[in-house]
């Protein structure tokens, strides 16, 4: 799934719009892993769709806003990571634990699973954004960028942090 | 943990659940009423409540006043406001009929013809105040004609981007 292309761009209007089937056809290709990026991010299926929703719908509704020359996908990508972040900046909701679960030889993959989730938790926001995109969801890093309005650079920058943060948080 | 370790463990963490519900509840909502964008509503606030608390400032005022003569008016620096809030107001109008002409230079249905009628009509008052303004643009009153107008547009335009 790493450095694939996405999709090709849908096609905008003249006026820099996307009609409603645009969007619908945006979400039969990305929505799946949309809905992923959210829950982990959000932490539990419900909260995911609703900002799925929430994105599709701040990217029908603010069209104006959208500048033509990034590929419809990624301004909501962009939408839902601003969504996701905020929900999680609202609750403010830590784990319990000041330490991640750390696994031992013997863990189950789900064990590993449940470790690298709370390990997640203790990056910082966009580390965590860009490691779910890029390790988990196989976004290449020149979507990641467009996604983020940064560089490439630091989208590598960011990964690089942020696997160096899990595996201290994970090997111990 | 090796980072092919790590890498591997995250790929786990890609999650997939069926939704069938989720794309006719996007639509749905999409099909409802937006709120307005909300820079064109602090836009038309900020114009209404400068226009309303002069209105209601009576030193504000000048004796001149060529279309009422009881009619309140905007000192130099409120009018500068007034008419940069109003300007932005209209750009982002402007915006919004650039995003509907498609639709409405389309669409044959008597109700967006009526539609494009109100629109019409709406531009031709607006050119119309416009002219009075220019000739007396201190007058509170007609920059709050002016306001009113530019909000009916900025509705009937919503209106017509919401319709099937």
């Amino acid at each position: 799934m790493a450095g694939e292309v996405l999709t090709p761009p849908i096609e905008i209007t003249a006026t820099g719009s996307a009609p409603w089937p645009a969007f619908e056809e945006l979400f039969h290709i990305h929505g799946t892993r949309m809905k992923s990026i959210a829950y982990n991010l959000l932490g539990n299926q419900q909260d995911a769709e609703d900002a799925v929703q929430e994105a599709f719908l701040k990217s029908c509704r603010s069209q104006h806003n959208y500048r033509g020359g990034a590929a419809l996908h990624t301004w909501v990508y962009r939408i839902l990571i601003n969504v996701c972040l905020d929900e999680g900046r609202r609750r403010q909701r830590r784990p319990a634990m000041d330490t991640v679960v750390e696994p031992r030889s013997g863990d189950t993959p789900a064990d590993l699973k449940f470790a690298l989730r709370h390990a997640l938790t203790q990056l910082p926001r966009r580390q965590r954004a860009v490691f779910l995109m890029a390790a988990a969801e196989g976004l290449p890093h020149v979507e990641i960028a467009a996604i983020l309005e940064i560089s490439e650079a630091n989208s590598r920058t960011l990964l690089f942090d942020a696997r160096r943060q899990l595996q201290g948080l994970l090997s111990k | 943990m090796t980072p092919d370790e790590l890498d591997a463990l995250a790929r786990n963490l890609h999650h997939e659940w069926e939704s069938p519900e989720l794309l006719p509840r996007i639509a749905a909502a999409a099909q409802s009423r937006p709120r307005p964008h909300r820079f064109v509503f602090w836009a038309a606030a900020a114009a209404a409540v400068i226009a309303l608390g002069l209105y209601m400032l009576p030193k504000a005022a000048r004796p001149v006043a060529p279309v009422s003569a009881n009619a309140p008016l905007l000192d130099e620096q409120a009018l500068a406001e007034v008419e940069a809030a109003e300007a932005a107001y209209r750009k982002s109008i402007d915006r919004l009929a650039r995003i509907a002409a498609p639709k409405l230079n389309t669409a044959n249905s008597p109700l967006m013809l009526a539609y494009t009628e109100k629109l019409a009509l709406l531009d031709s008052a607006i050119g119309a105040l416009r002219g009075e303004i220019d000739r007396n643009g201190f007058n509170t009153n007609l920059r709050l004609q002016m306001a009113a107008l530019y909000l009916d547009k900025q509705q009937t335009l919503e209106q017509v981007l919401h319709h099937e």
